[in-house]
Parts: C-alpha cells; structure tokens; sequence
C-alpha cells in the first residue's frame, strides 16, 4: 500500500507538485478575487445594460446608461476634477517623495526619526486623514493658512470653500501620505551599486550629473511602479470628497467615484452608477496601458542591453 | 512518517484553502436570537436599529423591561446603527435581512417609499390609534409623514429652528438680547447683528461676527423664502420652481447680504459650514440660527457660556416660518413581523417611552403635545443650567404653530442635483448671488417634466 502510495506521487513531476503547491498558496485570494472582484465587475458589466434600482425590476436599456453617461455634463466634470487631481497629485507626489528619499539616504544626524517623522502619515489613512486635513485647510484658523501668513501671505486661498482651490486642497492632502512611496525610493536608491557612481566620479561627473545619469535611470524600475499604482489610486479618489465637502462647492470636487455612489445608492440608478464604474475603469486602464507601453522607452532595468 | 517543510507548507495551504471556502459558503443562520421570529422562550423578536450613539443603553432597558412588560410577547432586539448605516440599511432590504424598524428622516422616506421599501401604518393608525391619540400629534409632523400616499411612520422626536444666542458676548458686547417674545423681525435681526459685529470690531476682535445661518443648507434655506413671501416649489411635491419670483429672490438675498454684502453673519469659510456648536463654542458668533437639543446643547455650549435661545424674527410679510423636522420611526416593508413591529412603533412614540428615553435619556424635544409642560421641567431637572435657559420658546412655537415640514418636489432627487451646488455657489463660494438661483430654478422646472 505505502508502496503504490509512494510511486503514484514519484509520478508527478517536482515542477507539478510545486505548481499545485504554489495554487494552493493563493487559492484563498483566487477564490476572493473570482467570487468577490471578478464576479461582481460581471455581474457590474452585466447591469449597466439594465435600468435597476434592484428593488422594482430590471429594464433592459441595452446602451443607455452609457450613451446617458456620455451626455451628463456631470459625468464630464467628474472626470475633469479627478484627471485634474490624478495628473497633479501624481507627479508631484514622485517629486516630493524621490526628493525625500534622497535627502533621506545622505548621512544625516537622527535618520531614523526622520524617516518614521516621514512615513507615519503614510499609515493614517481614510477618514481620520480627512477629518484632520478639514481643519488644516480651514482658510481662517487652519495651519496651512496660518503658515502662509508667516511668509507674508496674509490672504490665503479659501481651499474647500472656493471652486479654484477645493482640489489643490485635496492634491495637499493625498501629497501628505507621499512617505509610502519615499520608503520605496529609498530601498531603490540603497540598491544602486556604489561602482556606478565611482565609474561617474571617474568621468568627472558632478553631483547633479550623477542624479540624472545614474540614480534616475537606476530608479525607474521604481519610478514606474509608483506611477502605475498611483495613478489607479488617484482616479478612485473619494473619502476625502464625500467627507470634507460631498463634492461641493458646486461640483468642484465632485470625483467619479462619488458621482457613481450618489448614483447609485442616492438615485437609485445603480444600472447607470455601474455604466460609470466602467467608465471609470477604462478610463483608469487607457492611462495605465499608456505608462505600462512607454515604459520601455523610460524604465531601464540594470543588465538591461539596448540592442 | 517524517514532517518536511514541504508537508507542513502543504498541509497549511490546504487548512487556509479550506478555511477560506468556509468563509464563502452561506453563513449558518443566526441563533433565535438574531433574527426577527421566535425568542427561545416563544416570543416574538422584533429587530429595532438605534441610532442613539451611546444613549442605546436607555432603549435596551426600556424596551428589554417596562415594554416586555406589557408586551409579554414580543422580544425587541435593539441594534446600532452602523457607520454608513443608510447605504447598508439599503442592501439589507436588497437582501431581505434588514431590521424591522428604522430611525430616518424626510427625504430618506421618499426614496424608499417611491421604492416600496417602507410599510404605511395608516391602516394600523386607523384600527388601533385613537382620535385623541393622533391629535396628540403635531400636525406638522403628522402631514409631514404623509409620504407618497402612505404614512412613513411615527414621529420620533422634533427638532426646530430657533435661534440660540451667547448671552456672555452680548453683555460683553453691550448690545441688547433679541426679544424672549418673538417681538423682532428681520430689520431687527440685521440690526442687532451688525451692532454685535462692529462692537467686536471695535475692540479690535476681527474674528468675530452677529450671527451664523446655514442658508447654503437645502433644509435651511427655504423658510426664510416662505418668510418673505416666496416659496421653493409651486405645491407639495410640485412641478415648478419659484426661486425666480420677486418674493423668493427677496428672501434669498437677504442671507446673501448679511454673508456677503454687510458680512454680519459669518461666510461658511470665515468660520465653518456644518454644526452650530463649533462656530459658537469658540465665540465666533453670538447668535447661530440652528436646530434645538435642549440637553445637548447645554452639555456643549453650556460649560462654555450662559447661552439661551429665541424665536426667529418675522418675515417683512408678516410671515414667521421654521423647519419642523419629521424624524421618524418606520417599519421595513419585508418585515415578517408587522403586527408585532407595530406594537412597538407605537409604544416608543407614546408618552411612557418618549418621556423616558427621548427626554430622559436623549435629552430633546417629545413628540407628544401633552408632553411638552412636562419636558421643560424634566430637562430642568436632569440639567439645573436650563433654568436660565428659555425653553418655553420651544412650547410657544408649537403652540403657534409656525413650524413646518421641508418642501418636496415631484422628483426631489432631480431638485436636489440642481439646487444644492447652486446654493453652495451663491453662500459658500459667494461669487455671485442670488439671482444666479433664476435660472437654475428654470433648469429645476424642466428636470421635473422630463
């Protein structure tokens, strides 16, 4: 018996057995993901054909919902505000948090109070980071415009209470968790092999010089993940505009994700709230189908040849 | 047989896979305990969602003890609400798991009840309430629960707009106290306002203003309309919005005069746009026109300074008008236990729960007339500090009977979309005034023929 046991599993393969293994492994997020993410974006799919409150019934309207979409001006100015905050928060983000990691990997006194000082935003997350940012941004006791004043600007934007400014407000805020991606930079920038730099020095590079020719290029492999996954994040875009200022003042901070969400569960539309999930979807996967095709022509991977 | 690493890795992903289906497979059902039937000892539960916060200990007492009492029968299961409750109070109607009954307010009863989500219990007031019962009722409450042609349910309890003043700033200030009789209207408003404003200014305090209002607010704005002759909308649940008439662009630019023009009243980003106790707790303001919790306000504001309150001024049309909330407590249209739901609908809207809990425990204002001479003194006595406050006020406005239930157009959803960013524009953003509302009020108008 023990016998017949033993050659059955000698006849599968070592690669096989690792396959069933490594399936097993991540059967709990497989099952998660088709049960809980695929199965919904089908069944998401699968509505925005339908006029649905799911309480009445369900009306086939074919594509309705998205030709009511494509003709909602709210639709357009969603769009607009989360591209405006997406495409602003995102390189200003890879800035401010490339920039701290370099200043983070020089030999500074207290480095590691600097980098939890640094990170620790990056933890508190959601509502709480809305709240507080609520009364950072208030244009007359709030910090930010306190600050602004000790530098001699005595009349401070009205952030969330002003259409030009409710968004920047918002960029500041998604700007004040950038230590996540610092604690990346800098794990890319302690990865550089220290021969490249001598081989520059020996070049006679400067400082500046060497950033440019070697630790940007040797960064973007980190650089590029960041955008991607960034740029995903910002388009989803919604605690801070439902909490702070339920999109308002006058729509200015109206993102698509709470647009869908009024849509849907203040509407009742949710045929037309899932049309616009999927709007919003592909519009995410154009712009990261765009990073993800340049990229071979900016992320440079090291043993790379250009042939 | 020997324990590789490769086994235990093996046997550990098997035991999460495992598990994991668990998760996902149907959840067993809830002991007699969780759901709406039979109690083990054969009574009937009734599901009942607070949204009382941390007075929830007042309903599980109350109706665990004094209505089991009388109500052998019937076992209530009081839940808290949770964050968001009104998105997943929804999917558990979706879902047929929701609760029996439910705390919500105007427009959440008009969605559902477009949607059939919600029982009407006129028949069960018609077989089970008396005449005197129901006139025990504020009509304003009573008519607003009248929802789409069925009633939404109970009253839980009232919340009015009066005006609630700092008494200390206004003696700091040396300006005189609006009138505890209402005797004041809306010249006299502006007036005290701006003396408070240029009396602060004087001394130097340039972060102070008279008063704070909401007008921005869609359940706020509209009363001062009506004070000055106009109206939102031409008739309940009406088709034509008349915030383009002379009498409504009056009343609206009244409050945007006394934010943007004068700035007596304070701009929403002077100080901050969402609840009255954070503007007058610092002294930002003296006066904030706003809704009335006797026993809250005093535990917020009454540490601070000696405050009080007041009617709101007249209308120049001689009209005084007020939001009368019609928060209430309705019954789920799948409830199984409808019959059994009722009987405590109609026990926490009666005088021995809502002389208890709604002013005992929750400290605001009872729905029952025949309990408003008793609430003052039962708040009196909870909170000793309200002796020197005017809660007669609260009697006399019911008593006069100026407070009223919102407006409703035919597709409020429609109104709502159009309106509100357009009343941020005009008071939070300020760029323009009001007659930017002519013509969004056309643009309502159409919304609601399509």
């Amino acid at each position: 018996m023990a016998v017949t046991s033993k050659a059955s599993a000698s006849r599968m393969s070592i690669q096989a057995r690792d396959n069933i293994a490594g399936f097993l492994f991540i059967a709990p997020w497989l099952i998660h993901f088709v049960f809980l993410i695929a199965g919904a974006m089908v069944f998401s799919m699968g509505i925005s054909f339908f006029k649905t409150d799911f309480l009445t019934g369900f009306e086939f309207v074919g594509f309705g919902n998205w030709r009511d979409m494509f003709q909602d001006e709210l639709f357009w100015k969603a769009l607009r505000v989360t591209s405006y905050y997406t495409f602003v928060l995102v390189p200003a983000s890879v800035i401010l948090a490339l920039t701290i990691a370099v200043l983070m990997n020089q030999k500074v006194k207290a480095l590691g109070v600097w980098r939890t000082v640094y990170y620790l935003p990056s933890v508190v997350q959601g509502v709480a980071v809305a709240v507080l940012w609520g009364y950072v941004l208030n244009p007359r006791f709030g910090l930010l415009n306190q600050g602004l004043e000790l530098i001699g600007i005595d009349d401070g934007p009205r952030w969330l209470f002003s259409e030009d400014w409710a968004v920047p407000g918002f960029i500041l805020m998604g700007l004040w968790g950038a230590g996540g991606a610092m604690l990346l930079y800098l794990a890319g920038l302690q990865g550089i092999p220290t021969h490249l730099y001598e081989a520059a020095d020996l070049d006679g590079a400067g400082s500046v010089r060497k950033f440019f020719a070697v630790t940007i290029p040797m960064l973007t492999p980190t650089i590029y993940f960041n955008v991607l996954i960034s740029i995903i994040a910002s388009f989803q875009v919604f605690t801070q505009a439902l909490i702070l200022t339920a999109g308002g003042p006058n729509n200015a901070t109206l993102t698509l994700v709470l647009l869908l969400y009024r849509e849907g569960f203040q509407n009742f539309q949710f045929g037309y709230a899932s049309a616009i999930a999927w709007g919003l979807f592909c519009v995410t996967f154009i712009f990261a189908i765009l990073v993800v095709r340049t990229s071979s022509t900016w992320v440079h991977y090291e043993g790379e040849t250009n042939n | 047989m020997e324990l590789t690493r490769r086994h235990f890795l093996k046997a550990t992903g098997l035991v999460g896979a495992g598990l994991a289906l668990a998760a996902c497979a149907a959840p067993a059902p809830a002991g007699d305990e969780g759901d709406s039937g039979q109690a083990a000892d054969d009574a009937t539960v009734v599901r009942f969602m607070s949204r009382s916060g941390a007075n929830i200990g007042g309903y599980e007492d109350t109706l665990g003890n004094d209505f089991r009492e009388e109500f052998p029968n019937i076992q209530v299961q009081v839940e808290p609400a949770p964050e968001g409750w009104i998105d997943l109070l929804l999917t558990q109607m979706v879902a047929g798991t929701a609760p029996d009954i439910f705390q919500a307010w105007g427009n959440i009863f008009f969605n559902w009840t477009e949607r059939d989500l919600i029982l009407d219990v006129q028949p069960y007031v018609d077989g089970f309430m008396s005449v005197e019962d129901v006139a025990d009722f504020n009509e304003f409450q009573w008519t607003g629960l009248e929802i789409l042609g069925i009633r939404a349910g109970l009253p839980k309890y009232i919340n009015l707009m009066t005006v609630t003043v700092n008494k200390d700033l206004f003696a700091e200030l040396e300006v005189e106290l609006p009138p505890e009789d209402g005797d004041w209207n809306h010249d006299d408003y502006a007036a005290i306002a701006d003396q408070l404003t240029q009396a602060a200014r004087a001394q130097g305090n340039e972060d102070f203003w008279g008063a704070w209002y909401p007008a921005w607010n869609w359940d706020r704005f509209w009363y001062r309309v009506d004070m000055f002759g106009g109206s939102v909308v031409d008739e309940k649940y009406g088709l034509v919005c008349q915030l383009d008439t002379p009498e409504s662009q009056a009343g609206l630019q009244w409050s945007w005069d006394r934010m943007w023009a004068d700035n007596t009243f304070a701009q929403p980003g002077q100080v901050e746009n969402q609840w009255f106790h954070n503007v007058m707790n610092p002294g930002f303001v003296a006066m904030a026109e706003s809704g009335t919790y006797p026993g809250n306000t005093d535990r917020a504001l009454g540490e601070n300074f000696s405050w009080d309150m007041r009617h709101v001024p007249v209308g120049p049309t001689g009209i005084r008008k007020v939001l009368g909330t019609s928060d209430a407590w309705s019954i789920t249209k799948q409830s199984q236990v409808p019959d059994e739901a009722w009987e405590v609908l109609n026990y926490v809207a009666g005088p021995h729960f809502q002389r208890k809990v709604v002013v005992g425990v929750e400290g605001i204002i009872p729905v029952r007339k025949s309990l408003i001479a008793s609430f003052i003194d039962d708040m009196r006595a909870q909170r000793p500090s309200l002796a020197d406050v005017r809660l007669e006020t609260i009697a006399e406005i019911l008593d006069w009977g100026y407070a009223e239930d919102s407006f409703w157009f035919k597709n409020s959803n429609a109104a709502s979309e159009l309106l509100v960013p357009a009343l941020e524009k005009v008071y939070i953003v300020g760029d323009v005034g009001p007659e930017y509302l002519i013509d969004i009020a056309a643009e309502i108008t159409e919304a609601q023929q399509s």
